[in-house]
């Protein structure tokens, strides 16, 4: 009796979902572990985008599976083989950021499944993968950003840089603003080294305090930025920072730095503040401030742009799970109008679009300028 | 090197070097009487961080109670570890122990990330703690002058309990031979539990301070602080709480001064404090104050 009705259910089960196909999509995020923060501002905007779109234009309904990566390189590659090999996803959102996106890049390449990283804006990241794109540009243009800024706004020519030497993302940017900051003629007093997971940066920021440059280039994540802020600022180092994209993501960086971080300059991928270009871009800003009562967060809206980005691809696609089809429609994108302002990808996958730079006072990121590529 | 900043870090070394120790002895502690490594010990400190977090940053308690509550966390943490995982192996091999502390401290972060999140979390700290005394541009936090002030007394009041009080007594037999001291009447698990109690109090010691001085908590922050914590109570000579101060004073010197003179190298900073480590124990295989268990203990 029970075997006929389990049989019974299941074939209920078959005739009501056989008609439309129900399409994955994988999404890796750092949910926990040091930039677990990113993830959480991530998954918001993706789940936003998601309820707004969650239907191709065939019918077919789209499925989004996330896998968190514990903040860590190992598990975004394991995370990517299982969505491959297991859930057989179309489509892989992710790893967010540059280090954990470069540790699965190769594993989705060798699959021929496209991936579309939200924030990974280390050059490398798609260097040589044919199936690996991205929505963010890449840190050639932003550490060139971050120069000028420097250079030709602020009129700074004394610049003292730390790297994070376990970061990629860090790494890159660094040598790219050194190159750059360089060649314009500014003077690099030193460059130090920092560990993600370090706490204690006093002896080094005593360090700088003597060498007295006129700004600090910090080009790594929240929790990093936030203790050197505050133990710079119990230094009494009264220096102007300049950090990216990563360091105003997690709620930890206003939390924690708190008054030391006033006054701070960080150069991002996009900010709720900066003129809305396309209308896409407004609908997102309002539905999101009404289903979150806040801001849109840049990591928010950028993994919101990758699914659709992702989504626009496959309705292009006869056959929406063809990965070969969807991945060339992704690198297709020209003047895509979408929820972050208008985006093209180039020959290479990275997004050409536009960098903010903004500024922190009370407690928020306030919009400066807009800089075009 | 100017002599001001040279002073500025020595003021440092302190500040990095009095954490480091105050978790060290800790170690020692559970390392003296069982021949454990606890590498769980680090995740007890964590535990206790988290305890305090949530008693202060949730329920809006004071630091005074907040302690309490993270120092009861901690010592149900480190006390329920030993009845669970380390009791039943008591007569097994060195070893199996030693993995079941590996996997003790794998099982406290995972717990932690489940049930309280795993994203980074900001440490509730007071405007006290916020404050600096600067003299002649040398820079003074207040957890400088309170964090070597505590570790200090704290070791003298074990130093106290272990050599003056019937239990300390106890527990420096059970350090020789738990077999014959238990044949003598003494009730071992009980004196265990009590070792664990004292070691699991200093770790949530050591979590609040860590916290308050670098006020981002992670179910991982444990792990680093744990193994340069061992390291520090393996340079001062594993088993005795005096070599743990000093040792963890030594390593946290070591990797100031190293940042201090090489800034631009900062990144291999942890790997100076293991290397100085093994450069010690070349010299001195037992450690700084090794002691030589056929005599001595703690």
């Amino acid at each position: 009796m029970n075997k006929l009705m389990s049989i019974l259910v299941l074939s209920l089960l078959f005739i009501s979902t056989g008609h439309t196909k129900e399409i994955k999509i994988g999404v890796v995020m750092p949910m926990s572990g040091p930039i677990g923060g990113f993830g959480q501002h991530a998954v918001k905007g993706l789940n936003l985008a998601h309820s707004l779109n969650p239907k191709l234009k065939n019918g077919d309904t789209v499925k989004v599976i996330l896998l968190d990566n514990k903040s860590d390189k190992i598990e975004s590659a394991n995370a990517a083989t299982k969505l491959i090999s297991s859930d057989k996803v179309s489509a892989i959102i992710g790893a967010l950021t540059s280090t954990n996106t470069m540790a699965l890049t190769k594993i989705a390449d060798d699959a021929k499944v496209p991936v579309v990283a939200p924030v990974a804006t280390n050059p490398l990241v798609t260097k040589n993968r044919t199936f690996i794109s991205r929505v963010c540009f890449n840190d050639n243009f932003q550490g060139d950003v971050a120069a000028n800024f420097v250079f030709n706004d602020l009129k700074f020519k004394n610049v003292v840089v730390i790297t994070d030497v376990k970061n990629d993302y860090s790494i890159g940017i660094s040598k790219v603003f050194k190159t750059k900051f360089k060649a314009m003629g500014g003077k690099i007093l030193k460059v130090m080294q920092i560990n993600q997971g370090d706490s204690d940066f006093k002896a080094m920021l005593s360090n700088i305090k003597k060498l007295k440059p006129e700004l600090v280039f910090i080009p790594f994540y929240s929790a990093e930025v936030a203790l050197i802020a505050k133990q710079a600022n119990q230094l009494g180092i009264k220096t102007k920072f300049l950090g990216t994209d990563g360091m105003a993501g997690d709620k930890v960086f206003f939390e924690v730095g708190g008054k030391a971080v006033e006054g701070f300059y960080g150069t991002n991928l996009f900010s709720p503040d900066a003129p809305k270009t396309t209308q896409a871009s407004k609908d997102f800003d309002k539905a999101f401030r009404a289903k979150y009562k806040e801001a849109p967060h840049p990591f928010g809206v950028l993994s919101a742009e990758s699914y659709n980005v992702i989504l626009s691809a496959m309705n292009k696609c006869d056959d929406p799970t063809d990965t070969k089809c969807v991945n060339k429609n992704i690198r297709a994108t020209k003047d895509f109008q979408g929820v972050s302002g208008i985006i093209s990808l180039n020959e290479k996958g990275d997004a050409v679009r536009s960098a903010v730079i903004e500024t922190i006072k009370d407690g928020k990121s306030v919009y400066l300028k807009t800089v075009n590529p | 090197m100017d002599i001001l900043n040279f002073i500025q870090q020595v003021v440092n070394g302190i500040s990095v070097g009095s954490m480091y120790a105050l978790i060290a002895i800790g170690y020692t502690m559970v390392y003296g009487v069982l021949r454990l490594i606890n590498f769980a010990h680090g995740e007890i400190m964590m535990v206790g961080a988290f305890a305090a977090f949530m008693a202060m940053g949730v329920w809006g308690l004071p630091l005074f109670i907040a302690i309490i509550i993270a120092i009861s966390f901690a010592i149900l943490t480190g006390v329920l570890t030993d009845k669970i995982a380390y009791k039943p192996l008591r007569s097994a091999p060195r070893i199996s122990l030693l993995i079941t502390a590996i996997g003790v401290s794998f099982f406290l972060q995972n717990t932690i990330n489940v049930f309280v999140g795993g994203t980074a979390r900001s440490f509730p700290v007071a405007p006290f703690f916020d404050k600096v005394i600067t003299i002649n541009s040398i820079v003074f936090t207040p957890t400088l002058i309170i964090v070597p002030v505590i570790t200090l007394s704290l070791l003298a009041i074990l130093l106290f309990v272990l050599h003056k009080t019937k239990y300390g007594m106890a527990i420096r037999a059970l350090a020789f031979d738990i077999k014959t001291v238990s044949l003598m009447g003494v009730n071992s698990n009980q004196i265990i539990s009590l070792v664990f109690v004292i070691g699991s109090s200093l770790a949530a010691v050591g979590g609040i301070f860590w916290a308050l001085s670098y006020p981002i908590l992670t179910p991982y922050i444990g792990i680093m602080i744990g193994l340069k914590a061992f390291a520090a109570a393996v340079l001062g000579g594993i088993g005795s709480v005096s070599g743990a101060l000093i040792g963890g004073f030594i390593l946290g010197f070591a990797e100031v001064m190293f940042v201090a003179f090489y800034p631009e190298a900062g990144g291999y900073r942890d790997a100076i404090a293991f290397i100085f480590l093994i450069l010690v124990l070349l010299v001195k295989p037992t450690g700084i104050m090794g002691i030589n268990f056929e005599k001595s203990r703690f």
